[in-house]
């Protein structure tokens, strides 16, 4: 009678996998088909929007680009050099050295000559890390390196936007390199719509392999290992398409922390990042959401696809690893801060669309994944399914993924086609297969992890990313 | 167990769409690739005429000839070039180019093309009608900033800048809070851009009724930096209801004032409720007053508004050996709240100077 009765459970929570794993590859899809709108009214808008009219409009906002820098030594100065080669009308670079113990500071005293100037800091927020120095650059105006006691990313980012003198603010990884343009893109939701945009994010690709020369990516091509070129892939399908989605419903929660745009009055008056919190990019956006919508102001926060921030991936399982056991706390972390938003009409299509889903398809679907395939395991051992259902089980969930994925590339191919080989196709496509097989299922498995890091509090696993470093053709620094 | 549909037809099904899927890009490459080998053969012979075309001292008949006889295939590959190089170049090449693009009736289908039911269409005729400064079309321009299309209406704004007719400024300054609106921001630069024949339809708007039509009215009076609207600026500045027009005219008489505004431009550091419009006020002030208001400045110096006393030091540095001595002064004081804003402002002084920079230092946004 309870074997009966495990059983026919067993059987039961099989079908309900096997529908779970046809929702989320077609929630995938229906993100997807909203991408291409978008990307249809970008394109066709191009050729009348000229960047240059940004360019020279004297009411542009100005913006700040931050860059919190902990032990970056390998690639701050490479990661400098661009930003101070962006093109903007009006842009100040503040570098926040969070107490590196490495030669991160002495590299850029070195290089862009700094001298130590008095601040007056305005303290509208507060940080753990108490400032030691501010220096300017002798040969490269407009940056500004701070210097501070280690508190974190997210203290590092309040004291930039505390010290920053622009109404917008760029917050960046100091890892990360935009495209010359990349600003004035992400700028322009501000200029169409200056009364309700309080964000835009942009697109995070992976610059693995890619060769940097005077701050830009100047070849661009598919990785040489196997690991990031599945996250090429994968990039491609959740940041690209996944948040252009989400951006046309209107319910964008997440903007990277490697390339986001917010206004500087907001960030000091929501009290800046939150410093005790792992995810602290969702959770500055998610908190933006939830005050506002509470305090019915109108607001809108929206994602560009052009603008490219290229930003270096894990290449090593352990480090992946510990990345995404990061973002799945910081995902529950998050979730769990603002469950006030969840199912509440008041929070319009973030509460009761964009919350439950995240919940449902993105916190909980590791757990789903990886017990789904032990139960159809199971089921197949005591014999209640049968190697048909396993077939049908193993279609829906890779089979139903790989569709998602060559999607992805397809309209990657048709929109912005930024790997021209044909040998990239080939590598692209192929990762599409792998993504599915094997990465997926491990990926499952750290991310799971770090839910049940979040469910019993454990202490918080810092992101330390160890860096092969892209490949650098040096420059001299501009005089 | 048993399906309806077999699992090995999912499988197949699974397989074929992703195969065609595949197959899809594959041919979307290949097409994409073929087209632009294709362009690319029409064009590089072609380069260099357009090259001496828009790099000669005086028309290179030999190349505005050939290019003016192309045929209509070839011209329609290279016409989108042609424009892109219009836009690069000035003087004598710019009319050169004009002269080859109207000679070859651009003019005529972009009329056609702002008339066209595609909104890209009507957008990139617009773009095109402005790279051309056709003057005469302005009025057609004006219609499309209430066309339905929100890239349009931008593409119209931008366009009137570009051309640059002062009746185009009341449309303009109409359109920002209409139903269908443009954005304020690219409209503000256009108007920037007609500059000087727009002053006086631009010193009557700072007295409409809508908040961003007067805050737009203000800045473009302080960019294009005319000083016959100083006093209907300063009177916005000291009594506008709205904040941001009080500012944006605070600061507009950077540019835009003479020593007649200091008095009210005193009187608005001093008391307006806004600390932004306090902050404009200070730096206006310091760009024309001289010696008299240095002292109210130093008393501002220890306001306890982090912003009021951070604009104060800056102004004092604008203002050359009384604004310095006043700093240093302050920087030896007891005062310690003063003395750091004097510190931070000498210092930064003393690096711009000695790095030669002459662009105003930042004042906090």
């Amino acid at each position: 009678m309870i074997r009966d009765a495990v059983l026919w459970l067993l059987v039961t929570f099989d079908w309900f996998v096997l529908a779970y794993f046809l929702a989320i590859n077609t929630s995938y899809l229906v993100l997807i088909g909203l991408a291409i709108v978008s990307f249809r009214h970008h394109m066709r808008r191009a050729p009348s929007a000229s960047l240059e009219d940004t360019y020279a409009n004297p009411l542009a906002p100005s913006v700040a680009i931050l860059m919190a820098a902990y032990n970056e030594e390998a690639g701050i100065v490479e990661a400098v050099r661009a930003m101070l080669a962006i093109r903007y009308p009006a842009v100040e670079v503040v570098v926040i050295d969070d107490g590196s113990t490495d030669g991160t500071l002495a590299k850029l005293e070195d290089v862009f000559d700094l001298v130590a100037v008095a601040r007056v800091l305005p303290g509208r927020i507060p940080s753990k890390g108490r400032v030691e120095q501010v220096f300017e650059s002798r040969v490269a105006e407009g940056l500004v390196v701070v210097r501070k006691e280690n508190g974190g990313r997210a203290d590092a980012l309040n004291v930039g936007v505390d010290i920053a003198r622009s109404s917008l603010i760029c917050m960046v990884d100091a890892d990360s390199i935009l495209d010359p343009d990349a600003l004035l893109h992400v700028v322009q939701p501000f200029l169409d719509d200056p009364e309700k945009v309080v964000a835009s994010g942009g697109v995070v690709r992976v610059v693995n392999d890619k060769t940097v020369r005077g701050g830009r990516v100047v070849d661009i091509h598919m990785p040489y290992t196997w690991l990031p070129r599945i996250q090429v892939v994968e990039y491609l399908r959740s940041f690209l398409l996944g948040r252009t989605g989400w951006s046309r419903v209107g319910a964008l929660m997440i903007v990277s922390g490697a390339f986001g745009l917010f206004r500087r009055d907001l960030l000091v008056e929501f009290g800046g990042l939150d410093v005790d919190t792992i995810g602290e990019d969702a959770e500055l956006v998610m908190r933006i959401h939830h005050e506002l919508r509470k305090q019915r102001r109108p607001y809108r926060i929206v994602f560009v696809s052009e603008p490219v921030s290229w930003t270096e991936v894990p290449d090593t399982t352990t480090v992946l690893a510990r990345q995404r056991r990061r973002w799945s706390r910081g995902l529950a972390e998050v979730l769990w801060k603002h469950r006030a938003m969840m199912l509440n009409p008041r929070y319009g299509r973030v509460g009761l669309i964009g919350m439950p889903y995240y919940l449902v398809f993105e916190l909980l679907a590791p757990l789903l994944e990886v017990f789904g395939a032990l139960a159809v395991a199971l089921g197949l051992w005591f014999g209640v399914v049968n190697v048909e259902f396993a077939l049908l089980f193993a279609m829906a969930a890779i089979g139903y993924a790989v569709i998602v994925s060559v999607t992805a590339l397809a309209v990657e191919e048709i929109s912005f086609h930024r790997y021209e080989n044909w040998a990239d196709l080939r590598v692209a496509v192929a990762a599409a297969f792998f993504e599915n097989i094997g990465y997926r299922q491990l990926t499952a498995i750290w991310r799971l992890q770090g839910l049940w890091a979040a469910v019993r509090g454990a202490t918080p696993e810092w992101g330390v990313m160890t860096r092969s470093g892209f490949n650098v053709v040096s420059a001299e620094v501009r005089r | 167990m048993s399906f309806v549909v077999p699992a090995f037809v999912v499988l197949y099904v699974v397989a074929s769409v992703v195969l065609a899927l595949v197959m899809f890009v594959a041919v979307a490459r290949w097409v994409r690739l073929a087209r632009r080998r294709r362009t690319e053969r029409v064009v590089a012979p072609l380069r260099p005429l357009l090259i001496r075309l828009a790099a000669a001292d005086e028309v290179d008949q030999e190349a505005f000839g050939a290019l003016a006889s192309l045929p209509e295939k070839q011209w329609r590959v290279i016409e989108p070039r042609v424009f892109r190089l219009l836009d690069k170049v000035r003087g004598l090449a710019a009319t050169a180019i004009e002269g080859l693009l109207v000679s070859r009736g651009a003019v005529t289908t972009s009329v056609i093309g702002a008339r066209s039911p595609s909104p890209v269409k009507r957008a990139n005729a617009i773009v095109r009608l402005a790279a051309l400064r056709q003057r005469e079309q302005a009025g057609l321009i004006e219609q499309m900033l209430r066309d339905a299309d929100e890239d349009v209406r931008r593409a119209a704004a931008i366009a009137l800048g570009k051309i640059g007719r002062a009746e185009s400024v009341r449309p303009l300054l109409e359109s920002v809070p209409a139903r269908r609106s443009v954005s304020p921001l690219v409209v503000g630069d256009a108007l920037v851009r007609i500059g000087h024949p727009a002053v006086a339809d631009l010193i009557a708007a700072l007295s409409w009724g809508c908040p961003w039509q007067r805050q737009l009215a203000a800045e473009a009076l302080g960019r294009i930096g005319t000083t016959v609207a100083e006093e209907a600026l300063a009177a916005a500045a000291a009594g506008d209801e709205s904040e941001n027009v009080r500012a944006a005219a605070a600061r507009a008489l950077r540019k835009a004032g003479t020593w007649y505004a200091a008095g009210p431009l005193l009187d608005i550091a001093k008391s307006d409720p806004c600390i932004r419009v306090r902050c404009e006020a200070i730096l206006a002030l310091s760009e024309h007053s001289g010696a008299p208001v240095v002292e109210p400045l130093e008393i501002m110096l220890g306001d306890l508004e982090y912003d009021i006393a951070s604009v104060a030091a800056l102004a004092l540095t604008r203002m050359g050996l009384p604004g310095r001595e006043v700093l240093e002064r302050a920087a030896a004081g007891n005062d310690h709240w003063a003395a750091s804003h004097a510190m931070e402002a000498l210092m930064a002084a003393d690096l711009d100077e000695q790095l030669g920079r002459r662009a105003l230092r930042r004042a906090p946004a």
